[in-house]
């Protein structure tokens, strides 16, 4: 079945091409709908087997090079696949009148992108990964903003030329396969029992560790994501953040941390200063941005930084609470992008100076963006909330001084949004009643399209353990590998696991 | 007088092409009309029987031919078969872009026939029989669009340098005989290995000259001066067939000597070829970057990938010579098709070829420009397209032979390649400006050569496997395994 996860959206594209191009947003819609079906269909299949996969599909591919068609399910690529399915699905139907070839597109970003996260084989991962990034560069050069050729030929190079860097380390892996096993490999199970020696390792990770930190993007790897954020269209832009950034994240967590322990380690700390900066500068930026999209694009820049200590924290809870944020940060960053597309469509600015009085014009909408804006700076109670304080709680067992630092940023990122909130909602309306002279105010069928993410906001904040318990045998097996070769007492000193 | 062997099934598709061109030739005279297409067809019907014997051959016996001059062996046909599809392209564009005649496509087929007995040429007067045959007509048809000053230029510089190419190619092949006393590639391997009377002067000057000649014909640094300018100027189908044609047998024949003939002589070519190919796919690369004709910014490419090709065989392996035919194959589909787009949207005066013209593209020809997209991706080696199992491919033999430092020039040249086939792409995607000419409406047989490419460009690159187990037995008919 898992192989139909990731073609169903693929053979969904290619019945977009044969229909009329009328029928092309709701039929990209029930593929996306159907798909998203299957993944729920599919949680009892990613358990059964302890640590390893749930479920695990491998047939060769390229035989001769050691390629396999291996895609596996366990909770931790179970709760980004639901991820990437329910965003995806809000997504796609959330503008409507756009031509054929946008819905194709889209519904190939998504099957890409769920390849990324289902691959259990290095060269398939690679493969998705790459490919995910050609409908993403089509979708932002031709359905853009005005500045859609700048930002998309930049989102273009820089997540190529990183990702060649990424294949020489693949490539390399492969061949120490050869040379420790006797034959060409790329699955990532027998990657993770390499023996590598540690200045390979060093570069090796670092070569997968850059393509990472710029699809996060973390700073300084980041100039890309303003201008994609800013020019891409709403529901595009919420799978760039929503969803791409979590393959790289993912990434790490897969294959990163299991088949580069030793260098994972040492490069834990360059990775902890990156973040830091992130948290920081992200959240300072936010809080001075006039473009509301963009302070939604640093909050996430900030955000994700968070995440990304906690994964440099490498103990358990700081590897749960990451984890538990990137499906939180998903879900609540697809409704903040999605609700102020709406907006900006509506008053026909994003500049934040020039909005204001959303609530009397529109209360409805105003409402739910209050409840996406609340969820993401982590009111308790809401879905953001668990997350980072799992985070925060992870990050401080094993690094007080780290923990301290990033506490700030939960300051500042009440402080942004709700300025933000502020702006957009507050105050008399200042700019014209939109382009289209209708009240800003959110239509029914977009309502019910919502819901499900604002459901999740509510839902997953009352019991994060939902998540925690799927990704709990998963996660175990990835801070084992990272122990099993800790080479001092400094990343693995307090393991307390949260319950 | 005793005369050798000849067995025509060794030069089956050959013969095929042969009789075919004849053919065209002679119904050519009983024509009205000096210009129809359906001499365009029968000739595209001959390469399609080429083609045809191709896999009948090659469940066979291997055919010896010639007293032993000509091999028909799995390298041979696997390398036969690039070059037939190659020949096949240039028929079909050529149907709107070049005045369809029976010289066209006798001199299309002649050429073909050239390349196609230099890959199975196992000694060195038929591998510079080949070469010639090879050479004559493609001097022509570069100059075939004979009122544009273009192509007359290009002619007349492929002519010049060609002929010198060829005379250093005969002095080399002069000086091998010279170290070895044998003209055939086995015979050389024999007398080096047991290091009878060979004369270690002779033998390098030889290689060093075999080499130079063939790097004109592979467009190689410092030998590559010639390719923009004829790229450019001669017609597009003609451009199309002969940069994957001529690189398919250059690569065949070079391969052959140094894999078969001068394995011995390792030590002199492998440190020079690597330099090469690592100068040659910087300078290609670096060069395309400035481009603004999408001909020139293909041929400069072109240099780039001879260079990655060379790389496949310094690996000197089994897996560098797969890679090198691998690559070949994918070549042949991205860089066919990418001209056949160009040949698809320039006029008689190719103003299309410009780069301007490729401005909004997307939303005036969204079909041509998704396939032109998908060639240029696959050029740039994206996955899932047939260009990167065919860079990985090298990668691997790079590594696996622990050219390290080739595999990190490979990365650095796809790095800056990344600029320029992306930059036609984001054109395409420019609303508004339409200042480009109207392009007139693509030929059937542009539009088919367009979709064939693009199925081969995208069912490859998902499953390369479908070629790469039928090369694997080449590599073994070339190391006589």
């Amino acid at each position: 079945m898992l192989e139909v996860l990731f073609f169903l959206p693929v053979l969904g594209a290619l019945l977009l091409l044969l229909l009329p191009a009328k029928a092309a947003r709701w039929t990209g819609f029930g593929v996306a709908v159907l798909t998203f079906l299957l993944a729920l269909y599919l949680i009892p299949s990613a358990y059964g087997h302890g640590a390893g996969y749930g479920t695990l599909l491998s047939v060769p591919w390229i035989g001769a090079w050691g390629v396999n068609w291996a895609l596996g399910l366990d909770g931790l690529s179970l709760v980004l696949v639901i991820l990437t399915t329910l965003v995806s699905a809000v997504a796609i139907a959330w503008t409507p009148a756009r031509d054929r070839a946008y819905y194709v597109l889209f519904l190939l970003l998504e099957a890409t992108a769920l390849g990324t996260f289902l691959a259990a084989d290095l060269f398939v991962f690679y493969v998705f990964w790459e490919a995910m990034i050609i409908p993403a560069y089509i979708l932002i050069a031709g359905y853009g903003g005005p500045r859609r050729q700048k930002a998309a030929i930049k989102f273009l190079i820089y997540s190529l030329v990183p990702s060649l860097l990424m294949l020489a380390a693949v490539v390399v892996l492969g061949y120490e396969a050869f040379l420790q096993f006797g034959q060409w490999s790329f699955s990532l199970a027998t990657l993770s029992h390499l023996s590598l020696p540690v200045s390979m390792q060093m570069w090796l990770f670092a070569a997968f560790a850059f393509a990472f930190l710029v699809k996060i993007p973390a700073f300084p790897f980041h100039s890309w994501m303003p201008d994609a954020y800013a020019e891409a269209p709403a529901p595009v832009t919420t799978m760039l953040s929503s969803v791409l950034s979590k393959t790289a994240l993912y990434a790490f967590l897969r294959i990163a941390l299991p088949i580069m322990p030793t260098a994972a380690q040492r490069f834990a700390p360059v990775l902890a200063v990156l973040a830091l900066i992130s948290i920081l500068y992200g959240a300072f930026i936010a809080l001075a941005q006039r473009d509301g999209k963009l302070v939604i694009g640093y909050s996430s820049l900030s955000h994700l930084g968070l995440v990304l200590l906690g994964i440099a924290a490498l103990s358990y809870t700081g590897l749960q609470g990451a984890v538990l944020q990137m499906f939180n940060h998903g879900i609540y960053v697809a409704g903040l992008f999605l609700l102020f597309g709406l907006v900006e469509e509506r008053v026909g600015t994003r500049d934040l100076e020039a909005m204001g009085g959303l609530e009397a014009r529109g209360p409805i909408l105003a409402g739910l963006f209050l409840i996406a804006v609340l969820t993401a700076l982590g009111l308790p109670g809401l879905q953001g909330f668990a997350g980072e304080i799992t985070l925060l709680t992870g990050i401080y067992m094993s690094h007080a001084a780290w923990a301290w630092i990033a506490v700030i940023s939960v300051i500042l990122s009440a402080a942004y949004f709700i300025r933000l909130f502020q702006k957009v909602a507050h105050g008399t309306p200042r700019a014209p009643a939109g382009a289209a002279g209708e009240r800003p105010e959110i239509r029914g069928g977009q309502i019910a399209l919502i819901a499900p993410l604002m459901l999740a906001m509510v839902l997953f904040g009352l019991y994060p353990k939902a998540i925690t318990n799927i990704i709990g045998p998963a996660l175990t097996h990835v801070s084992q590998s990272v122990r099993a070769t800790a080479q001092g007492p400094s990343a693995v000193t307090s393991e307390v696991q949260v319950k | 007088m005793n005369f050798p062997v000849v067995n025509p099934l060794s030069v089956l598709p050959e013969l095929v092409l042969l009789v075919t061109s004849v053919l065209v030739l002679f119904v050519a005279l009983f024509l009205r009309a000096k210009h129809s297409p359906w001499l365009n067809y029968v000739g595209a019907v001959g390469v399609l029987i080429a083609i045809g014997t191709l896999p009948v051959l090659w469940q066979g016996h291997v055919q010896v031919g010639f007293g032993g001059a000509i091999v028909g062996d799995h390298f041979a046909l696997a390398m036969d078969a690039a070059i037939l599809i190659s020949a096949l392209a240039g028929l079909l564009l050529g149907l709107r872009e070049v005045q369809p005649g029976a010289d066209y496509v006798a001199l299309v087929l002649w050429a073909a026939i050239g390349m196609m007995v230099l890959t199975s040429a196992v000694e060195l007067l038929s591998i510079f029989l080949g070469l010639e045959v090879l050479s004559l007509p493609l001097y022509i048809l570069s100059g075939f669009r004979r009122h544009r000053e273009k192509s007359g230029e290009a002619a007349m510089k492929y002519l010049l340098i060609g002929a010198f190419s060829s005379g250093i190619f005969l002095y080399g092949l002069a000086f091998l005989y010279g170290a070895t006393g044998s003209v055939t590639l086995q015979g050389i391997q024999t007398a080096l290995l047991q290091n009878v009377g060979t004369q270690p002067l002779f033998l390098e000057l030889g290689t060093a000259l075999v080499m130079a000649g063939l790097a004109f014909k592979l467009a190689l640094v410092p030998f590559q001066s010639w390719v923009p300018d004829v790229y450019e100027g001669a017609p597009t189908p003609v451009t199309a067939f002969m940069s994957v044609g001529t690189k398919a047998a250059a690569f065949g024949v070079l391969t052959r000597l140094l894999t078969v003939a001068l394995p011995a002589a390792l030590v002199h070519w492998q440190p020079v070829l690597s330099f090469i190919a690592v100068l040659t796919l910087l300078y290609g690369n670096l060069a395309a970057l400035r481009q603004t004709n999408m001909k020139r910014m293909l041929a400069y490419s072109g240099i780039a990938q001879a260079g990655y090709l060379v790389i496949a065989i310094v690996a000197n392996s089994q897996t560098g010579i797969g890679s090198g035919m691998f690559y070949i194959v994918a070549y042949a589909f991205m860089n066919l098709g990418a001209f056949a787009v160009v040949a698809a949207l320039s006029g008689e005066n190719e103003e299309g070829a410009e780069l301007s013209a490729y401005r909004g593209l997307f939303y005036r020809r969204p079909w041509l420009a998704s396939a032109m997209t998908f060639f240029l991706l696959s050029l740039a080696s994206i996955p899932p397209l047939v260009g990167f199992p065919g860079k990985f491919y090298i990668l691997r033999a790079a590594v696996e032979s622990g050219g390290l430092l080739l595999a990190i020039a490979i990365l650095v040249g796809t790095m800056i390649s990344l600029y320029y086939y992306l930059r036609p792409i984001a054109y395409m995607f420019q609303r508004g400006e339409a200042e480009a000419p109207v392009a007139p409406k693509a030929h059937w047989a542009q539009q088919f050569a367009v979709g064939a490419m693009l199925v081969g460009t995208l069912v490859l690159g998902l499953v390369p496997s479908l070629v790469t187990t039928v090369l694997q037995h080449a590599v073994h008919a070339l190391y006589g395994l």
